[in-house]
C-alpha cells in the first residue's frame, strides 16, 4: 500500500517540474516587460537607464533557464513572488482565496453526485422508458449550454425575478453559495447522468448479475450492492478528471456571482497584467488537479480488492 | 435507415455552415445602425429577439455574430486536430527517442486543468479571438496526439503495411495512403464531437474579455456586453445565448451521430 502510493508520488515528479517549466515558459515569452508592468500598477513613470537599472537588480537580464530555476527554487521554499498590484506575497495571496474555490468546488461535486447518480441509474434500470427518454432530452440540453449561460439564466429566475437569492455573493455564507454550485453542477451533471447510464447498462447486463437474478436476489440488492460498488471505481476517476474543467468553470463561474475565490483573482490578475499572480494561479490549478489524481488513484486501492492483493487495475 | 440517422443532421450542419458564411448579408436589419428611440425593446413582430440598448436590432447581431462564432470554434478543432495528428502519426510511426519525449511533453499539457491553462493563455497573448483560437488549440493538442498515436501502433503492424513497404513505398508514401485513411475516420468523429465544446469555450473566453471584444460581433462577448441589463431587458442577453445553445446542439446531434453511424459500420 504505502509502497504503491510512494510510486506515485515519485512519478508525479518529472510531472511537477513539466508543469512548472510550461507555466514559467508562457508568462516569460507571452509576458510584457515586468518592471514597466510593475511600475505602471503603481502609476509611476520611467526613464529607459532606471528601466534597465531595474532590470539588473531584479536579476531579469540573467539566461532564461537560470531565472526559472532560481524560481522555482522559490516556489519550493514557499515564494511566489510579490503582486505588482497589491504589493502583497503572491503564495499568501493565493492561499488566502483557495479555500473559497475548493469549498465552491467541492459542494459542486457533491451536488453533481447527488443529482447524477440516482438519475442516471433510475435511467439505466428503467432504459427506453419515458423517464429514460426525458432525462436522455434534459442532459442533452445541459450539455449544448455553455456554464456562463446557465449562471445568468439561473440569476435572472432564482434572483431577479422570485428574490430568493442574491444575485452577487456577500461573503461565503449558504446563500451565496447555492447559485455558483448550482450552476456548475447543472452542467456536470448533464454529462454524468448519461456516463452513469451507459455504465450501469454495461455491468446489468454482465455475467454476475444475471447470475445473481437467476438465484433470485432482489434487483434493488444487486444494484446496490454488487453493480454501485463495481462502478464506483470508474465514477471515481471521472469525477477526478472532471476536477480540472470544474476548477476551469470556477473561474467563470466565480467572476459572474463575485465569488471570491482564485478563479475571481485571476481574472482580475489578468486583466491588471499581474504576472506573479497569474503564474501562481496556473500552478497552483495544476498541483491540484494533478493531487486530486493521485486521491482517486490511490483510493481504487480500497476499492478495488485486485488491486489490493497485487493484481492490476483493469479498468 | 443508417445512413437516414446521418443525413439529416448533415443537411442542419451544412445548412448552419453556409448561413453562418452569408451571415453578414442575411441580417433583416442594419448591424450598426442605432436607433434610440426604440432602445431596448422587448420582443415583437418587427424585432423578434428585441432591441439592445442602442436601437440595434438584437435578431440581426446575433445572425452577424454567427460568422466569427461558429467559424473561430472550427478553427481550433482543426488546429489541434492537425497539430496533434502530425505529432501523433510522427510518434506512432517512428517510436525512439522523439516518441518518448514528445508523450512525457503531452502528459504534462494533460495534466492541467484544460481550462484553466487556456484562460491563462488567451489572457496573455491579449489578440482577440485569434489569441483565444491559439490558446484552445494549444491545450487541445495532446488528446489527438494520444488517439492517432495509439491507432498507428495498432495498424502499424498489420500485413498491408509490410506488402506496402516490400513493395517499395518510403515513409512518407505509406503514412499517407495506407495509415492516414485508415485512421482518419475516428480522428474525424471525434473531431466533430469537439466542435460543440470548443464553440462553448470560445464563448467563455470571449464572455470573460480573453477572446473576441467589441465592436467584433461575437455572441460571449454580446452576453458579457449585457449582462448589466439582465434585469431590465434579458432579451439582450439571452439571445446571444439561444443562438450558442442552438448551434452548440446542432453539432452534438451530427456528432453523436457521426460516432454512431461509424460504431456502427
Amino acid at each position: 500500500m504505502y509502497k504503491y502510493i510512494f510510486k506515485r508520488l515519485l512519478s508525479l515528479i518529472p510531472i511537477l517540474i513539466g508543469i512548472s517549466f510550461i507555466s514559467f515558459a508562457l508568462i516569460y515569452f507571452t509576458g510584457g516587460d515586468a518592471v514597466a508592468v510593475r511600475y505602471e500598477a503603481i502609476g509611476g513613470v520611467l526613464s529607459p537607464e532606471l528601466i534597465s537599472q531595474k532590470r539588473e537588480e531584479l536579476g531579469l537580464n540573467r539566461p532564461f533557464i537560470i531565472q526559472y530555476i532560481d524560481w522555482l527554487l522559490g516556489v519550493l521554499k514557499g515564494d511566489m513572488g510579490i503582486s505588482y498590484v497589491s504589493g502583497k506575497p503572491v503564495f499568501i495571496y493565493i492561499l488566502s482565496k483557495l479555500p473559497n474555490t475548493l469549498l465552491l468546488s467541492a459542494t459542486s461535486l457533491i451536488v453533481t453526485i447527488l443529482i447524477s447518480l440516482p438519475l442516471g441509474i433510475l435511467s439505466a434500470i428503467k432504459s427506453d422508458g419515458i423517464f429514460d427518454h426525458i432525462i436522455k432530452t434534459v442532459s442533452f440540453i445541459g450539455n449544448s449550454l455553455p456554464n456562463f449561460f446557465v449562471a445568468l439564466v439561473l440569476s435572472y429566475i432564482l434572483a431577479l425575478r422570485l428574490k430568493l437569492l442574491p444575485v452577487i455573493s456577500q461573503g461565503t455564507g449558504i446563500k451565496s453559495l447555492i447559485l455558483p454550485t448550482l450552476t456548475l453542477s447543472l452542467a456536470m451533471s448533464a454529462k454524468y447522468i448519461r456516463q452513469i447510464r451507459a455504465l450501469v447498462i454495461s455491468e446489468l447486463s454482465k455475467p454476475y448479475v444475471i447470475g445473481a437474478r437467476a438465484r433470485g436476489i432482489k434487483e434493488n440488492t444487486i444494484i446496490f450492492f454488487n453493480v454501485l460498488r463495481l462502478t464506483s471505481l470508474t465514477i471515481i476517476t471521472l469525477m477526478a478528471l472532471s476536477f480540472g474543467s470544474l476548477l476551469g468553470g470556477s473561474a467563470i463561474v466565480e467572476n459572474i456571482f463575485m465569488w471570491d475565490g482564485i478563479g475571481k483573482l485571476a481574472i482580475e490578475s489578468i486583466n491588471l497584467r499581474d504576472y506573479p499572480v497569474i503564474l501562481a494561479y496556473v500552478l497552483w490549478m495544476a498541483f491540484i488537479y494533478v493531487f486530486v489524481n493521485l486521491l482517486a488513484d490511490i483510493s481504487y486501492y480500497f476499492l478495488d480488492p485486485r488491486l489490493r492483493l497485487g493484481g492490476k487495475n483493469e479498468k | 435507415m443508417r445512413n437516414k440517422k446521418i443525413l439529416i443532421p448533415s443537411i442542419l450542419v451544412a445548412l448552419l455552415l453556409i448561413f453562418a458564411f452569408f451571415s453578414p448579408y442575411l441580417t433583416p436589419y442594419n448591424v450598426s445602425e442605432q436607433n434610440l428611440m426604440i432602445s431596448r425593446q422587448a420582443p415583437s413582430f418587427a424585432h423578434i429577439m428585441g432591441t439592445d440598448i442602442y436601437g440595434r436590432d438584437m435578431f440581426s447581431r446575433v445572425i452577424a455574430a454567427s460568422r466569427i462564432s461558429i467559424f473561430s470554434a472550427l478553427a481550433v478543432v482543426l488546429l489541434m486536430a492537425i497539430t496533434g495528428v502530425v505529432i501523433g502519426i510522427f510518434c506512432g510511426y517512428l517510436s525512439g527517442i522523439a516518441d518518448t519525449v514528445l508523450m512525457r511533453v503531452s502528459d504534462i499539457f494533460l495534466a492541467f486543468p484544460g481550462l484553466v491553462l487556456a484562460i491563462a493563455t488567451a489572457g496573455l497573448f491579449k489578440n482577440g479571438i485569434l489569441g483565444a483560437v491559439i490558446a484552445l488549440a494549444s491545450v487541445g493538442w495532446p488528446r489527438y496526439a494520444r488517439l492517432s498515436r495509439g491507432l498507428v501502433l495498432s495498424t502499424k503492424t498489420s500485413t498491408y503495411i509490410y506488402a506496402a513497404k516490400l513493395s517499395g513505398s518510403n515513409t512518407v508514401q505509406i503514412v499517407f495512403t495506407q495509415i492516414l485513411p485508415n485512421i482518419i475516420g475516428q480522428i474525424i468523429v471525434t473531431a466533430c464531437l469537439d466542435i460543440g465544446t470548443s464553440l462553448m469555450e470560445l464563448a467563455a473566453l470571449s464572455f470573460l474579455g480573453l477572446g473576441a471584444t467589441p465592436p467584433t460581433p461575437e455572441w460571449g462577448s454580446m452576453i458579457n456586453e449585457s449582462r448589466s441589463l439582465l434585469q431590465l431587458s434579458p432579451w439582450i442577453t439571452l439571445s446571444p445565448g439561444i443562438a450558442v445553445f442552438i448551434t452548440v446542439s446542432v453539432f452534438n446531434i451530427f456528432g453523436e451521430s457521426l460516432r454512431d453511424y461509424y460504431q456502427a459500420k
